[in-house]
C-alpha cells in the first residue's frame, strides 16, 4: 500500500524522459560512478607474468645448467673420441706393419726382379695370409690394376678413397670413412719397389657404439642436471619471492589503513634489510599519522569546546533579546543599536548551534533516531513552521511513511528549500518526493541562475560561499554541510546539480526503510 | 484575575538565571530562583511553585537528582533545561520524571509556551466519569482512582490519561499525543510520550510490564482499553 508510485514529482520535459523505461519515470536518472573498490581490485589482480622474476630466475638456472652440461659433455666426448681413435689407430697400425712385414716383404724378396711374375693366385694367397696374421674386417691387395680381397665378396678397390691411394704411395697412410654403412678405418701402404698396394679395413663399429652410448648418457645427465637446476631455481626463487610477496601483502595492508602492519625479519640478507626498512617506515608512518590524528582531534575538540563555552553567554543573551527588541519600539537613537544586537545575537546563536552540530558529526557522536513518520506531513510541517508554504510548489504523494530521524530530515529539507528560496530569485521553488529503485528521492528545484560550474564540487564544504561578493549571508555557512552529513548518517546522499533548463536541483536520496522498525 | 503562575527557576549560571528571570517575569510569571540543586530542594517546599524550570547541569546535586527527589513526594510539573549535545541527557531526564524539556539556548517565547502548555494540563474539563476495570477516571473532578483509592498523578500524566480516555478504544499515535498533551509541533520528541506512558503504567497497572489498560499498538502508538 505504501510502495505505490508517487503521484507527485517534477513534470517531465520531453528530453528528461528515461529512454530505457526503467525507474519511476518521474525523476532524472542517477548516473552511476565507477566504484572505487572495483578499480582497486583490478589493480591488485596479478596475472602470470612471463617477464616476472620467477620466470627469469628459472630461465637463468636452466641456461646455466644447459651450458655447463653441454660444455662438460662436449669436451669429454671430444677427448674420449680422440683417445679411442688414437688407441685404435695405434693397434691397427702395429698389426698392419707386422702383417705387411711378415707377408709382403718375403714375397718381394722371393722375386724382386720379376715383378710381372706375380700372379692373381699369389695375390690371393697374400691377402689370405694378411687376413690370417692380422685379422680385421678385410684386406684389399692391388698390383698394377689387379685387385683381390680377402673376404667374400671382396671389398672393391673403389672403396679405397683416391686421397688415401695417393698418400699410401709415400708410406703408411690411414683414413676414417664409411664402408657398407659401417664406420671403418682404412690403413694402407704401397710396398716398394714392386708397387703392391695393401689396404687393411678395420671396423670402428664397437668404438662408435661406445661413443654413441657416451653421447646418450651425457644427454640424460644433462637433462637430469637441467631438471635439478630448475628445481633449485624454484627453491631459490621461492626464497626470494616468498619474502617479496609477504612484503607486497604487508604493503597493501598498510595502504588500506592497517598501520600496525609489520613483517617478520628473517636472516640477514638483502630481503631482511628491505623488511627492516619496511618496518621502520611503517612505524614512522603510524607515528606521524597518530600525531596528525591527535592534532586533528584536538582541533576538533577545541571547536566543540569553544562552541560549548559560547553557548552559556549566548543562552543568557538570547533570553533577553525579545525584551531588547520590544525596547526598540520606543524610537530613540539607541533603537537601531539594540536591533543590531538582537539580530547578531540570533545569528551568533545559529552559528554556534551549527558548529556544535558539525562537531558532533566530526566526533562521531551524532546519534540517529529513526522512527516511523509521514514524510509528506513532515515536509509540510517544515514549510509551515518557516512560513514557506506559499513559496513552494509541492509534487508529493498523499502520504509516505518512512523510518527516519525526523529532526535531521527537517534540517535537510529546511536547508534545501531555504537555499532554493535564497538563490532562486523570484521563480517558483518545486519540491518533489518519489521512489527511485531502492531509494526514496526528495528533490528541490529552483529557477534561479543555478550553481556556478566551478562551485559545484564545493557547495557542501564548510563556510563555502559560491558568491564571493556576498560577504554576509543569512545562514552560518554550515547549513548545506550539515544537511550533507545528515543525509550521510541516514545512509543516503545529498547532491547538487544544475537543471538542463536552468536553476539548481538538490537531490536527497535515502535508502527506503519503511517497515520492520521497532517502535 | 487569575493568579500569576509561580515558577521556580533553578540555574547555576548567574547570567542565564538573571536573563531567564527577566524574560519569564515579563511573560507574566512570578519567578523564584535557586542557584543550585541543594537550594532548589530546600526552597521548593516553602515557595510552593506551580512548576519548576530545572537546569540539568548543576554543580553538586544535578538536575536529574533534584527531579528524582521531588518526584518522590510531589506531582509538581518539571521542565528541564538541557544541552542537546548530550542526547543521553534527554533520556535520563525523562526517566527521572520530567514532564518536558527545552534545549539551550532557549527562546523565552518557546519556554513560555511550554510552561503554559504544562500548566494547562491541570485545568479541569467538564465531562463525566469513565470506568476501565479497577480504574476510575473522573474527568470533571480531574482525579484517577484505582479500587477507590486516588492515584497521585502529575498534570502531564493526568492529561495523558484524560486524552487516552477521551479516545478510549482508539489508538493514538505518538505524534497525536504530543500535540494533544504536550502541544508540541511536528518535531516533538516521541520519547516524551514513551517515558510518560511508562510512568503512568507504573502507577495504574497491576503489572506494569504486562499492561492490561494502556496497551501499546505496534507501529502506531497507545490505546486505553477496558480489560476483558
Amino acid at each position: 500500500m505504501l510502495k505505490e508510485k508517487p503521484k507527485g514529482g517534477f513534470k517531465d520535459s520531453p528530453r528528461d524522459k528515461p529512454k530505457d523505461g526503467k525507474g519511476s519515470g518521474k525523476l532524472p536518472k542517477v548516473q552511476e560512478l565507477p566504484r572505487r573498490a572495483d578499480r582497486e581490485r583490478r589493480r591488485h589482480k596479478r596475472p602470470l607474468r612471463l617477464t616476472g622474476l620467477r620466470m627469469r630466475l628459472l630461465a637463468a638456472f636452466a641456461a646455466v645448467a644447459l651450458m655447463t652440461s653441454v660444455a662438460v659433455t662436449g669436451v669429454s666426448y671430444v677427448l674420449t673420441r680422440q683417445s679411442l681413435m688414437n688407441r685404435v689407430l695405434d693397434t691397427a697400425e702395429q698389426q698392419f706393419k707386422a702383417a705387411v712385414n711378415q707377408n709382403v716383404q718375403p714375397l718381394e724378396q722371393a722375386s724382386p726382379s720379376t715383378p710381372t711374375s706375380t700372379t692373381t693366385t699369389s695375390l690371393y694367397f697374400l691377402a689370405n695370409q694378411l687376413q690370417q696374421s692380422a685379422g680385421g674386417n678385410g684386406w684389399v691387395v692391388n698390383r698394377d690394376g689387379m685387385t683381390v680381397g680377402s673376404t667374400n665378396p671382396p671389398i672393391p678397390y673403389d672403396a679405397v678413397p683416391v686421397d688415401l691411394r695417393t698418400h699410401a704411395r709415400d708410406g703408411i697412410a690411414w683414413q676414417r670413412t664409411t664402408v657398407n654403412g659401417q664406420p671403418t678405418l682404412i690403413i694402407g701402404s704401397s710396398v716398394q719397389p714392386n708397387g703392391i698396394e695393401v689396404y687393411d679395413f678395420v671396423s670402428l663399429e664397437p668404438q662408435q657404439e661406445d661413443l654413441d652410448r657416451l653421447g646418450q648418457n651425457s644427454a640424460i645427465a644433462a637433462a637430469i642436471a637441467i631438471a635439478i637446476s630448475l628445481l633449485l631455481g624454484l627453491v631459490a626463487s621461492r626464497g626470494v619471492l616468498l619474502p617479496l610477496r609477504r612484503l607486497g601483502i604487508a604493503a597493501r595492508r598498510l595502504g588500506s589503513g592497517k598501520l600496525d602492519t609489520r613483517v617478520e625479519v628473517r636472516g640477514n640478507d638483502e630481503v631482511a634489510d628491505v623488511s627492516r626498512t619496511f618496518n621502520e617506515t611503517a612505524e614512522a608512518l603510524e607515528r606521524s599519522i597518530a600525531e596528525l590524528r591527535s592534532l586533528e582531534a584536538s582541533s576538533r575538540r577545541f571547536v566543540a569546546d569553544v562552541s560549548h563555552e559560547l553557548r552559556t553567554p549566548l543562552t543568557a543573551m538570547t533570553a533577553v533579546t525579545d525584551m531588547l527588541e520590544e525596547a526598540t519600539d520606543v524610537g530613540d537613537e539607541s533603537a537601531p543599536a539594540a536591533q543590531l544586537i538582537v539580530n547578531e545575537t540570533r545569528r551568533l546563536a545559529r552559528l554556534v548551534e551549527d558548529l556544535m552540530e558539525i562537531s558532533r558529526f566530526d566526533a562521531g557522536t551524532a546519534e540517529l533516531r529513526r522512527e516511523e513518520i509521514d514524510l509528506v506531513a513532515l515536509v509540510q510541517g517544515c514549510l509551515d513552521a518557516r512560513g514557506w508554504t506559499g513559496r513552494v510548489t509541492l509534487g508529493v504523494p498523499e502520504s509516505m511513511v518512512v523510518a527516519v530521524d525526523k529532526r535531521r530530515i527537517d534540517v535537510i529539507v529546511a536547508n534545501m528549500v531555504g537555499n532554493a528560496i535564497k538563490h532562486g530569485g523570484d521563480g517558483p521553488v518545486e519540491l518533489g518526493i518519489g521512489v527511485l529503485g531502492p531509494n526514496l528521492v526528495l528533490q528541490v528545484r529552483d529557477h534561479g541562475p543555478g550553481i556556478p560550474p566551478d562551485a559545484l564540487e564545493h557547495i557542501f564544504e564548510r563556510f563555502y560561499k559560491a558568491d564571493k561578493a556576498r560577504v554576509r549571508s543569512e545562514g552560518s555557512g554550515l547549513g548545506l554541510s550539515i544537511a550533507f552529513e545528515n543525509a550521510h548518517i541516514h545512509g543516503g546522499e545529498l547532491t547538487g546539480a544544475n537543471h538542463p533548463e536552468g536553476g539548481a536541483v538538490f537531490t536527497l536520496r535515502l535508502p527506503f526503510l519503511q517497515s520492520g522498525v521497532q517502535l | 484575575m487569575a493568579p500569576m503562575p509561580s515558577l521556580l527557576l533553578v540555574e547555576d549560571d548567574a547570567a542565564i538565571r538573571t536573563a531567564l528571570q527577566l524574560a519569564l517575569t515579563r511573560q507574566g510569571h512570578q519567578v523564584a530562583v535557586a542557584a543550585s540543586g541543594e537550594e532548589a530542594l530546600a526552597s521548593y517546599k516553602t515557595v510552593r511553585p506551580d512548576l519548576i524550570v530545572l537546569d540539568v547541569m548543576l554543580p553538586g546535586v544535578d538536575g536529574f537528582e533534584v527531579c528524582r527527589q521531588i518526584r518522590r513526594t510531589e506531582q509538581l510539573p518539571i521542565i528541564l533545561l538541557t544541552a542537546r549535545s548530550d542526547d543521553i541527557d534527554v533520556v535520563v531526564g525523562l526517566e527521572s520524571g520530567a514532564d518536558d524539556y527545552v534545549v539551550k539556548p532557549v527562546q523565552p517565547r518557546v519556554l513560555d509556551a511550554r510552561i503554559r502548555a504544562v500548566l494547562r494540563r491541570g485545568e479541569r474539563e467538564t465531562s463525566d466519569i469513565a470506568v476501565y476495570g479497577d480504574l476510575t477516571v473522573d474527568r470533571s473532578a480531574m482525579t484517577v482512582s484505582k479500587r477507590g483509592t486516588p492515584i497521585p498523578l502529575t498534570p502531564t500524566e493526568l492529561k495523558l490519561v484524560m486524552e487516552l480516555s477521551r479516545h478510549a478504544g482508539q489508538a493514538l499515535s505518538r505524534q497525536q499525543l504530543l500535540r494533544l498533551v504536550w502541544e508540541h509541533d511536528y518535531l516533538g520528541d516521541s520519547r516524551l510520550v514513551d517515558a510518560c506512558v511508562q510512568r503512568l503504567r507504573a502507577k495504574v497497572e497491576d503489572v506494569p510490564a504486562e499492561p492490561t489498560l494502556i496497551k501499546t499498538v505496534r507501529g502506531v502508538g497507545y490505546r486505553l482499553d477496558p480489560p476483558r
